[in-house]
Protein backbone atom coordinates (compact mmCIF):
# COMPACT_ATOMS: atom_id res chain seq x y z
CA UNK A 1 0.00 0.00 0.00
CA UNK A 2 1.74 3.46 -0.96
CA UNK A 3 0.59 6.10 1.28
CA UNK A 4 1.68 9.40 1.75
CA UNK A 5 2.32 10.92 5.19
CA UNK A 6 2.68 14.41 6.21
CA UNK A 7 2.76 15.72 10.04
CA UNK A 8 0.99 19.39 10.61
CA UNK A 9 2.00 20.08 14.15
CA UNK A 10 0.48 16.92 16.12
CA UNK A 11 -2.07 15.67 13.54
CA UNK A 12 -0.57 12.72 11.03
CA UNK A 13 -2.16 13.09 7.49
CA UNK A 14 -1.81 9.84 5.60
CA UNK A 15 -3.03 10.05 2.09
CA UNK A 16 -3.73 6.22 0.32
CA UNK A 17 -1.98 6.66 -2.91
CA UNK A 18 -4.28 3.20 -4.45
CA UNK A 19 -7.10 4.10 -5.76
CA UNK A 20 -8.76 1.18 -4.11
CA UNK A 21 -8.66 -0.59 -0.76
CA UNK A 22 -10.39 -3.62 -0.73
CA UNK A 23 -9.81 -7.17 0.06
CA UNK A 24 -6.60 -7.31 -1.77
CA UNK A 25 -4.83 -4.78 -0.04
CA UNK A 26 -6.63 -3.95 2.89
CA UNK A 27 -4.32 -5.77 5.33
CA UNK A 28 -1.23 -3.83 4.04
CA UNK A 29 -3.33 -0.49 4.38
CA UNK A 30 -4.38 -1.71 7.94
CA UNK A 31 -0.98 -2.40 8.73
CA UNK A 32 0.84 0.77 7.73
CA UNK A 33 -2.06 3.35 9.77
CA UNK A 34 -1.51 0.77 13.25
CA UNK A 35 2.49 1.47 12.45
CA UNK A 36 1.56 4.94 13.32
CA UNK A 37 -0.58 4.27 16.10
CA UNK A 38 2.13 2.20 18.13
CA UNK A 39 4.72 4.67 17.12
CA UNK A 40 2.56 6.99 18.95
CA UNK A 41 0.36 9.06 16.70
CA UNK A 42 -2.71 10.05 17.95
CA UNK A 43 -4.34 12.58 15.77
CA UNK A 44 -4.36 10.75 12.07
CA UNK A 45 -6.49 12.41 9.17
CA UNK A 46 -6.81 10.15 6.25
CA UNK A 47 -7.08 11.94 3.29
CA UNK A 48 -8.93 9.99 0.59
CA UNK A 49 -8.36 12.35 -2.20
CA UNK A 50 -7.06 9.33 -4.69
CA UNK A 51 -9.04 6.60 -3.67
CA UNK A 52 -12.22 6.03 -5.95
CA UNK A 53 -13.01 2.56 -4.19
CA UNK A 54 -13.51 1.02 -0.76
CA UNK A 55 -15.07 -2.37 -0.32
CA UNK A 56 -16.06 -3.36 2.91
CA UNK A 57 -12.74 -5.10 3.62
CA UNK A 58 -11.09 -1.52 3.44
CA UNK A 59 -13.96 -0.43 5.77
CA UNK A 60 -13.14 -3.00 8.18
CA UNK A 61 -9.69 -1.98 8.23
CA UNK A 62 -11.11 1.70 8.91
CA UNK A 63 -12.85 0.70 11.67
CA UNK A 64 -9.59 -1.43 12.80
CA UNK A 65 -7.50 2.08 13.04
CA UNK A 66 -10.52 3.92 15.25
CA UNK A 67 -10.06 0.94 16.90
CA UNK A 68 -6.35 1.23 17.56
CA UNK A 69 -6.77 4.97 18.40
CA UNK A 70 -8.66 4.04 21.55
CA UNK A 71 -10.40 6.60 23.63
CA UNK A 72 -7.37 9.12 23.51
CA UNK A 73 -7.08 9.26 19.89
CA UNK A 74 -9.16 11.13 17.07
CA UNK A 75 -9.40 10.29 13.72
CA UNK A 76 -10.67 12.14 10.99
CA UNK A 77 -11.47 11.65 7.02
CA UNK A 78 -11.63 13.67 3.89
CA UNK A 79 -11.81 14.15 -0.04
CA UNK A 80 -14.44 11.09 0.05
CA UNK A 81 -15.55 10.78 -3.64
CA UNK A 82 -18.78 9.69 -4.18
CA UNK A 83 -18.73 5.98 -4.60
CA UNK A 84 -16.66 5.77 -0.64
CA UNK A 85 -19.21 7.88 0.65
CA UNK A 86 -21.97 6.02 -0.84
CA UNK A 87 -20.52 2.73 1.05
CA UNK A 88 -20.38 4.86 4.29
CA UNK A 89 -24.37 6.30 3.73
CA UNK A 90 -25.16 1.93 2.90
CA UNK A 91 -23.10 1.08 6.30
CA UNK A 92 -24.79 3.90 8.21
CA UNK A 93 -20.92 4.81 8.91
CA UNK A 94 -20.98 8.23 8.36
CA UNK A 95 -22.62 8.46 11.66
CA UNK A 96 -19.38 7.31 13.01
CA UNK A 97 -16.32 8.74 11.57
CA UNK A 98 -15.34 12.55 11.13
CA UNK A 99 -16.02 13.21 7.51
CA UNK A 100 -14.73 16.71 5.97
CA UNK A 101 -14.83 17.64 2.82
CA UNK A 102 -11.16 19.30 2.57
CA UNK A 103 -7.68 18.13 4.13
CA UNK A 104 -8.01 21.93 6.00
CA UNK A 105 -11.32 21.30 7.58
CA UNK A 106 -10.02 17.65 9.36
CA UNK A 107 -6.29 18.57 10.32
CA UNK A 108 -8.16 22.35 11.84
CA UNK A 109 -10.99 19.83 14.06
CA UNK A 110 -8.33 17.54 15.20
CA UNK A 111 -5.69 20.45 15.87
CA UNK A 112 -8.26 21.91 18.86
CA UNK B 1 -43.31 -16.73 -35.70
CA UNK B 2 -42.87 -17.66 -31.50
CA UNK B 3 -39.82 -15.93 -30.75
CA UNK B 4 -38.77 -15.55 -27.11
CA UNK B 5 -36.50 -12.92 -26.24
CA UNK B 6 -32.99 -13.12 -25.52
CA UNK B 7 -31.33 -10.16 -23.41
CA UNK B 8 -27.55 -9.36 -23.93
CA UNK B 9 -25.71 -11.65 -21.55
CA UNK B 10 -21.57 -11.96 -21.22
CA UNK B 11 -19.52 -14.12 -19.23
CA UNK B 12 -16.42 -12.94 -17.26
CA UNK B 13 -14.08 -15.48 -15.50
CA UNK B 14 -11.38 -14.64 -13.17
CA UNK B 15 -8.74 -16.58 -11.61
CA UNK B 16 -9.67 -16.40 -7.36
CA UNK B 17 -7.03 -14.31 -6.97
CA UNK B 18 -8.52 -10.88 -4.72
CA UNK B 19 -6.27 -8.67 -6.58
CA UNK B 20 -8.13 -9.46 -10.34
CA UNK B 21 -11.59 -8.88 -8.49
CA UNK B 22 -11.22 -5.46 -9.54
CA UNK B 23 -11.74 -6.71 -13.42
CA UNK B 24 -15.17 -7.80 -12.64
CA UNK B 25 -16.23 -5.26 -10.36
CA UNK B 26 -15.59 -2.40 -12.98
CA UNK B 27 -17.53 -4.46 -15.82
CA UNK B 28 -20.17 -4.51 -13.55
CA UNK B 29 -20.29 -0.82 -13.27
CA UNK B 30 -19.95 0.02 -16.82
CA UNK B 31 -22.52 -2.46 -17.66
CA UNK B 32 -25.01 -0.68 -15.46
CA UNK B 33 -24.47 2.56 -16.78
CA UNK B 34 -24.98 1.60 -20.41
CA UNK B 35 -28.14 -0.33 -19.12
CA UNK B 36 -29.47 2.89 -17.81
CA UNK B 37 -28.46 2.92 -13.88
CA UNK B 38 -27.46 5.79 -12.31
CA UNK B 39 -23.61 6.60 -11.11
CA UNK B 40 -25.00 6.06 -7.69
CA UNK B 41 -27.15 2.94 -8.23
CA UNK B 42 -23.74 1.85 -10.63
CA UNK B 43 -21.33 2.38 -7.87
CA UNK B 44 -23.65 -0.10 -5.46
CA UNK B 45 -23.88 -2.93 -8.35
CA UNK B 46 -20.23 -2.56 -8.42
CA UNK B 47 -19.61 -2.87 -5.01
CA UNK B 48 -22.00 -6.08 -4.59
CA UNK B 49 -20.04 -7.99 -7.24
CA UNK B 50 -16.71 -7.12 -5.44
CA UNK B 51 -18.18 -8.57 -2.20
CA UNK B 52 -19.72 -11.91 -3.74
CA UNK B 53 -16.62 -12.79 -5.85
CA UNK B 54 -14.46 -11.79 -2.71
CA UNK B 55 -16.80 -13.84 -0.65
CA UNK B 56 -16.09 -16.73 -3.34
CA UNK B 57 -12.50 -16.46 -3.07
CA UNK B 58 -11.76 -16.35 0.29
CA UNK B 59 -14.42 -18.85 1.48
CA UNK B 60 -15.11 -20.63 -1.12
CA UNK B 61 -11.42 -21.32 -2.44
CA UNK B 62 -10.23 -20.16 1.24
CA UNK B 63 -7.96 -18.04 -0.55
CA UNK B 64 -6.16 -20.30 -3.12
CA UNK B 65 -5.24 -18.40 -6.23
CA UNK B 66 -5.29 -20.96 -8.75
CA UNK B 67 -9.09 -21.75 -9.18
CA UNK B 68 -11.48 -19.86 -11.04
CA UNK B 69 -14.89 -17.56 -10.62
CA UNK B 70 -17.46 -17.42 -13.36
CA UNK B 71 -19.66 -14.40 -13.62
CA UNK B 72 -22.16 -13.80 -15.43
CA UNK B 73 -23.85 -10.58 -16.23
CA UNK B 74 -27.53 -10.67 -17.80
CA UNK B 75 -29.20 -7.00 -18.82
CA UNK B 76 -32.94 -7.89 -18.74
CA UNK B 77 -35.31 -4.45 -19.81
CA UNK B 78 -35.97 -3.81 -16.60
CA UNK B 79 -32.86 -5.27 -14.11
CA UNK B 80 -29.87 -6.36 -13.92
CA UNK B 81 -28.50 -9.91 -12.78
CA UNK B 82 -25.34 -10.94 -11.75
CA UNK B 83 -24.90 -14.65 -11.29
CA UNK B 84 -21.66 -15.60 -9.25
CA UNK B 85 -20.24 -19.25 -9.48
CA UNK B 86 -17.30 -21.26 -7.84
CA UNK B 87 -16.57 -24.73 -7.27
CA UNK B 88 -14.89 -24.22 -3.92
CA UNK B 89 -16.35 -25.04 -0.52
CA UNK B 90 -20.13 -24.58 -0.09
CA UNK B 91 -22.53 -23.40 1.08
CA UNK B 92 -22.01 -19.53 1.19
CA UNK B 93 -20.65 -18.46 3.93
CA UNK B 94 -22.93 -16.16 5.78
CA UNK B 95 -21.20 -14.03 8.64
CA UNK B 96 -23.92 -13.53 11.27
CA UNK B 97 -25.65 -9.30 10.76
CA UNK B 98 -23.54 -7.45 12.97
CA UNK B 99 -25.69 -6.03 16.03
CA UNK B 100 -26.92 -2.29 16.24
CA UNK B 101 -23.88 -0.53 16.33
CA UNK B 102 -23.28 1.59 19.55
CA UNK B 103 -21.89 5.21 18.07
CA UNK B 104 -20.71 5.95 21.71
CA UNK B 105 -18.22 2.85 21.77
CA UNK B 106 -16.07 2.11 18.67
CA UNK B 107 -15.40 -1.34 20.61
CA UNK B 108 -18.40 -2.53 19.43
CA UNK B 109 -18.01 -1.83 15.62
CA UNK B 110 -17.70 -4.79 12.94
CA UNK B 111 -14.47 -4.69 11.27
CA UNK B 112 -15.88 -7.88 8.98
CA UNK B 113 -19.12 -9.43 8.03
CA UNK B 114 -20.55 -6.20 6.21
CA UNK B 115 -20.70 -7.35 3.22
CA UNK B 116 -23.59 -9.75 2.76
CA UNK B 117 -25.55 -6.91 4.63
CA UNK B 118 -24.56 -4.26 2.04
CA UNK B 119 -25.78 -6.94 -0.73
CA UNK B 120 -29.08 -7.32 1.00
CA UNK B 121 -29.52 -3.25 1.64
CA UNK B 122 -28.38 -2.81 -2.38
CA UNK B 123 -29.82 -5.51 -4.62
CA UNK B 124 -33.50 -6.44 -4.66
CA UNK B 125 -33.30 -10.20 -4.66
CA UNK B 126 -30.81 -12.35 -3.99
CA UNK B 127 -30.60 -16.18 -4.04
CA UNK B 128 -28.02 -18.53 -3.66
CA UNK B 129 -27.79 -22.09 -4.88
CA UNK B 130 -25.50 -24.96 -4.93
CA UNK B 131 -25.88 -27.78 -8.81
CA UNK B 132 -23.33 -30.28 -8.23
CA UNK B 133 -20.04 -29.48 -6.94
CA UNK B 134 -20.80 -25.68 -8.62
CA UNK B 135 -22.01 -22.85 -5.97
CA UNK B 136 -24.03 -20.45 -7.70
CA UNK B 137 -24.85 -16.39 -6.45
CA UNK B 138 -27.55 -15.07 -8.30
CA UNK B 139 -28.12 -11.20 -7.39
CA UNK B 140 -30.47 -8.89 -9.01
CA UNK B 141 -30.89 -5.12 -9.37
CA UNK B 142 -34.27 -3.40 -10.78
CA UNK B 143 -33.08 -0.05 -12.94
CA UNK B 144 -35.48 2.68 -10.90
CA UNK B 145 -36.03 5.91 -12.59
CA UNK B 146 -34.07 8.55 -11.52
Amino acid sequence: MRMEHTLIDDVLVLVPLDARIEAANSAAFKGAVVDWIHKGQRKIVLDLIHVEFIDSSGLGAIISSLKNLGKDGDLALCGLSKPVMNLFRLTRMQRIFQLFESREEAVSKLAH
Amino acid sequence: MNESRVFPRIRLSIQSRLDHVFLVGKSAWALSRYAGFGESEADSIELCLVEAVTNAIQHGYRGEKDHSVDIDIILFSDRISLVVSHGGQGPLHVPKEPSEVDITDARSLPESGMGLSIIRRVMDHMTYATHGNVHVWTMEKRRSDE
